[in-house]
């Protein structure tokens, strides 16, 4: 029996109506006597578990359809959506021959033609299929994306405009900011920066914060020598990547990628999004044929520290090291999570010593009983961090654990002097991981504190600098310079500081506060009066900005220089 | 409704890459003159990353004499060699060429004292102590090694007096001159912080062991810079601010990306942003590679940097910039436009070509001597092609390596595939990654060396044919002091045509991958007897003319003998 075919219900306008023929004509078809077995994988020993029972599945429903042509385009699809291209093309070969009129199926043999790199072959197909789906975008937006690294400019060009106009002539009219990025794109190589950055424009407006969109832009406005503008754009677009209107296949693809990476990447993912229940449920699947392996129980280490279940992921870390022992990312996976409960505990005592302050009595024992945890949280940490240093003495960042580790036990310190001892290791230990180069985002933002810690003020400043140089707009980074530049006595240097940091923290209460207190600083008052201004609309009705935004009045009153008479003579000294 | 025979008849593409037939233009003549090295790679079941990134070659003339001989990095054994077992080292082999005569080399390692063996990876050559003969620096997974020539072709080995022994998996290295004092400095670029208990499993597209991409070990590498002054080699890297940035460093090229009259660094990184290490003339370095944008490709991705040449290749006198890429990934062509870069690799006529393949080593120059430069790229997977899809049954990572060929439209030149691949009777289909480039016969062609994994190194022999009696040459070595010290990163410039077109080549044996080639800035001619009005921008940016010169020579051009401009 025929499965129904759901790929082609869901593609729309004029291309189903297109379709919908064709799949009738393909259902009269006769089976062709050539088209032969489907393609598979001789040794699929090494492969995922999971992978090859999707397979074997999707063999058998061939083996009890073999003229069925969605059969073997679904086995297709299941390799295309494995990056297994080169089977998968010839899945789309087998459908077509027999179903000659399966254009859908053409459309994705020309995907896998050129993601195996056979550029003129896929742009064969994607011609043939664009050629019947004029109004269907993704298929213009592919073609229009081969045509161009094939060099022909002009019909990369042409492509992408269809893809646009056939936004207005589907049912549902959408507009998608990765066609207005594909045709800047052509137009930037065509040189015609003008057109590029207003359709990168419009492309953030569809999608604000469209990472591709902003790097296009950003090399619209070299061209057009606004360097500055464009470096701030480039800057926005660090690590973007190329997309495409969504695709009547795009969903099935993704929910056949079974290959372990893949598999271990959306459990990642989802718990990275919070959504645990779901991650352990995937989990559970994977532990069943490889949780014996340090990566699987790493995750579920990281799965069951998400969920707030320290206990278990201590034990999942523990067996992990039973099974690979001195592996450096689950020590350093172990150093994490004694340094996350150090840091809380660490915080604990922070309020209690501020409750202290404003009057409140504390049992000392326990407080004592939270230093002594702390610290030995932190000797654990201090353990694995080194542990993992030593296994892999090349790889900065296993000494940047260190340095955190020596770090937070500062906090735990019995007296100024062990403090300043943990600091100092600290920076040695910081200090090798930046000469062997150290990954962690946050490593420059360490530094800087670190040196805050030591009273290093210049050196704060530099790290803090080079941190800002990362994420030009973070709010963090922009108050840790204006306190550099403070803690430095540059305040005639502030002000552009706390201006980028009013703009990032636009309608953020701690940023823009900060900024009042910035101008404050450096007796900006015109300043400080519009950022509190801003400060007070974004918190209407909040009885802390109200009761800030008086004092700051009052402050400003009593400190704003009255306007000095007519001199009598000459300019002041 | 469009019928089945219609709609067959649109998908039938043709069936072959569009290539352009030429002849041979390479004859393999390793063996034959008698360089007789194999590379070994010691790659085994549990894919080590270091297996499958080695393999380097330098050019230099370690004895003087003139000619360039070849010094290929060897493999071996990474880590502990088992009981019994010798390591391979690496090995000098002199150019003993007669003039006219076939290519020929003698095996000099032993008497010259190069032989390392460390799991070698690459090679960097200059003058750095300006005695008039050129050191050797080796980069190494562990230990670099630096060979000090002694004047005579042999070397002493200094490596702990110099201080420069990183342990650090090192990749490429280039020598020159970052703060104008007229000594070459030395910059080593790293890629991972390796070793064998940071190896992890990992899995091909296919769901099968194969070799992680360098980002799975979280591990990328700070690079290294060493300035040369009166009391040796001193790390410079934090002074400099080298340490701040950084990735899985790869390739690297050297030239005055903005004009400014100092060299600037470029550092292609595998799967990380690249680096544009801007000089300020004091080697104070800032990074401005994605400022500049040429730190990510066109839509804003990382690529996996391979090999890397700093070229003009629209003839506009500034540099451009080439590299290689990973499969999926194209050859990326960064238009130079007053120091500001642009992603412009559709418009080269390689890109579509490219992502099929895995580049490594490879070097713009005019093979045919008809006036427009070509290009040649080494290249070899590092993921296993399936069965059916393989080039060669026998090695999964094999690809046939590519020439293509230079030509002019109007203002702008691109580039056309040849056939056979490689421009070899066989093509050449290997995992090759390191290629240097450089006259090894002195009869004025560019040959190649390229360095597979696992196999005989390839000595291509240029046997391009000329246009009738119309092919002409030129070759300028740049050098300045007393002893005549090779000069790296001078730009040589010749008149194109009567309108006042220029063409711009380095004087630099710093690029490709993992490579040092010939440091002479070359030219074809095209037929012209002369080279017109030669000109040259030293690195720290003065010009000086050397009026017209024959062609047919390789003329040396001493910094202060010109006419200053």
């Amino acid at each position: 029996m025929m499965r129904p075919n759901p790929i082609a219900r869901s593609l729309q306008g004029a291309a189903l109506v297109a379709l919908a023929g064709l799949s009738g004509a393909a259902q009269a078809q006769e089976p062709s006597a050539t088209v032969g077995d489907p393609p598979t994988i001789a040794d699929t020993s090494a492969m995922d578990p999971g992978l090859v029972r999707l397979l074997d599945e999707l063999l058998a429903e061939i083996a009890a359809n073999p003229t069925s042509a969605d059969a073997r385009a679904e086995l297709g699809l299941a390799y295309e959506g494995n990056t297994i291209w080169s089977l998968a093309e010839r899945c789309y070969d087998q459908s077509l021959q027999l179903d000659a009129e399966g254009t859908q199926w053409l459309f994705r043999r020309g995907i896998c033609r050129f993601a195996s790199g056979d550029l003129e072959l896929a742009i064969g197909d994607l011609r043939a299929t664009a050629e019947v789906f004029k109004n269907t975008p993704v298929v213009q937006a592919r073609l229009g994306d081969a045509l161009r690294i094939a060099g022909e400019l002009e019909a990369a060009e042409a492509a992408w405009r269809r893809a646009i106009a056939a936004e207005e002539r589907q049912p549902q009219v959408v507009r998608y900011a990765a066609s207005r990025v594909g045709l800047a794109q052509s137009l930037l190589d065509l040189e015609q920066p003008e057109e590029a950055a207003a359709l990168c424009r419009e492309a953030l407006e569809l999608a604000p914060g469209y990472r591709h969109a902003h790097y296009t832009l950003g090399l619209a406005l070299l061209e057009l020598g606004k360097d500055e503008a464009g470096e701030v754009e480039l800057i926005a677009g660090e690590n973007a990547f190329p997309e495409f209107p969504p695709g009547p296949h795009t969903a099935r693809l993704r929910a056949y990628g079974r290959g372990f990476g893949r598999r271990m990447m959306v459990i990642e993912n989802l718990v990275q999004a919070g959504e645990l229940e779901e991650a352990n449920r995937r989990l559970a699947e994977i532990m069943e044929s490889r949780g014996d392996e340090y990566l699987v129980l790493n995750l579920a280490a990281r799965v069951a520290q998400r969920s707030g279940d320290g206990t278990r992921a201590r034990e999942l870390l523990a067996q992990s090291l039973e099974a690979s022992p001195n592996e450096p990312s689950t020590l350093i996976q172990s150093c994490l999570l004694d340094l996350q409960e150090a840091g809380q505990i660490a915080g604990q005592l922070t309020n209690m010593q501020q409750m202290a302050a404003q009057g409140a009595t504390l049992d000392p024992a326990v407080m004592t009983q939270l230093q002594d945890r702390g610290k030995a949280l932190c000797t654990t940490a201090l353990e694995s961090a080194t542990a993992a240093a030593t296994a892999a003495p090349t790889v900065g960042s296993n000494h940047y654990w260190v340095g955190v580790s020596h770090q937070t036990a500062a906090s735990f310190a019995a007296d100024q002097n062990a403090m300043g001892q943990s600091l100092q290791t600290a920076l040695a230990s910081f200090q090798m991981a930046q000469r062997l180069g150290c990954t962690e985002p946050g490593f420059n933002m360490q530094l800087a504190n670190l040196y805050a810690q030591m009273g290093r003020p210049r050196e704060m400043l530099r790290y803090a600098l080079r941190h800002l140089d990362a994420v030009p707009r973070d709010t963090t980074a922009l108050s840790t310079v204006i306190q550099a530049l403070i803690s430095n006595q540059r305040t005639a240097e502030i002000k552009p500081y706390i201006e980028r940091l009013r703009a990032a923290g636009a309608g953020q209460l701690p940023a823009l506060q900060f900024c009042v207190q910035a101008y404050l600083t450096i007796a900006d008052f015109d300043g400080a009066e519009a950022a509190l201004a801003e400060f007070e609309a974004a918190g209407p009705g909040n009885p802390q900005v109200a009761q800030f935004v008086t004092a700051v009045q009052a402050h400003i009153a009593r400190e704003r220089p009255k306007a000095p008479a007519p001199a009598a003579g000459g300019d002041r000294p | 409704m469009i019928t089945s025979l219609s709609l067959l008849a649109l998908i039938t593409p043709a069936a072959a890459q569009d290539a352009t037939p030429a002849p041979v233009w390479f004859r393999e003549v390793g063996a034959a003159a008698g360089v007789d090295f194999v590379h070994m790679a010691d790659r085994t079941d549990r894919h080590r990353f270091p297996e499958i990134m080695g393999g380097g070659v330098a050019m230099l003339d370690h004895d003087g004499d003139g000619d360039l001989d070849l010094y290929l990095v060897q493999g071996g054994i990474l880590g502990e060699a088992p009981e019994g077992v010798e390591r391979p080292g690496n090995r000098l082999f002199r150019n003993d060429t007669e003039p006219g005569g076939p290519l020929r080399f003698t095996d000099v390692t032993e008497e010259a004292g190069v032989g390392s063996t460390a799991y070698g990876m690459g090679a960097a050559c200059g003058d750095f102590d300006r005695d008039g003969d050129t050191d050797l620096f080796v980069t190494n997974v562990g230990p670099n090694v630096m060979y000090v020539n002694n004047g005579d072709g042999t070397f002493t080995d200094k490596t702990a007096k110099l201080k420069v022994g990183d342990p650090r998996w090192a990749t490429s290295a280039a020598m020159f001159d970052a703060n104008g004092d007229g000594k070459l400095d030395l910059y080593v670029v790293n890629n991972l912080g390796w070793s064998d208990s940071i190896e992890i499993e990992c899995f091909n597209y296919y769901g099968e062991p194969d070799y992680c991409s360098p980002n799975n070990y979280n591990a990328p590498s700070a690079d290294v810079f060493y300035t040369f002054g009166r009391l040796g080699f001193t790390d410079a890297t934090l002074r400099t601010g080298i340490d701040a940035a950084f990735g899985n460093g790869l390739g690297l090229a050297v030239g005055d990306s903005d004009l400014d009259g100092d060299l600037d660094v470029y550092v292609a990184n595998d799967a990380t942003t690249n680096l544009l290490w801007v000089n300020d003339g004091r080697a104070i370095f800032e990074d401005r590679g994605i400022r500049a944008g040429c730190g990510l490709n066109g839509n804003g991705t990382p690529e996996a940097g391979m090999g890397v040449q700093f070229v003009d290749l629209d003839e506009d006198g500034d540099l451009d910039l080439y590299m290689t890429h990973l499969r999926r990934e194209t050859n990326t062509f960064y238009r130079n436009r007053n120091g500001k870069f642009s992603d412009m690799s559709n418009t080269t006529g390689t890109a579509g070509v490219s992502i099929k393949f895995t580049g490594f080593g490879m070097g713009f120059q005019d093979f045919d001597l008809d006036g427009t430069l070509d290009l040649y790229v080494a290249n070899g997977a590092v993921q296993a092609w399936k069965e059916s899809e393989r080039f060669d049954p026998e090695d999964p990572y094999a690809e046939p390596n590519h020439l293509f060929r230079g030509t002019r439209k109007g203002k702008r030149v691109t580039f056309k595939l040849t056939q056979p691949a490689g421009a070899t009777p066989d093509p050449i289909i290997g995992v090759s990654r390191g290629a240097a480039f450089g006259d090894l016969e002195g009869d004025g062609d560019v040959d190649i060396v390229v360095v597979d994994l696992d196999a005989r190194v390839k000595v291509l022999e240029n046997i391009a044919p000329r246009e009738g009696a119309a092919a002409s040459w030129v070759g300028f070595q740049a050098t300045s002091g007393k002893k005549g010290a090779i000069v790296h990163g001078a730009t040589v410039s010749i008149a194109r045509d009567e309108e006042g077109k220029r063409q711009y080549r380095q004087a630099n044996p710093a690029y490709s991958y993992l490579s040092s080639n010939d440091p002479r800035a070359h030219f074809g001619l095209g037929g012209a007897a002369v080279a017109r009005d030669v000109q040259v921008r030293w690195p720290d940016g003065s010009v000086e003319l050397f009026g017209d010169r024959p062609a047919g020579e390789y003329h040396v051009l001493q910094q202060g003998a010109g006419q200053k401009q």
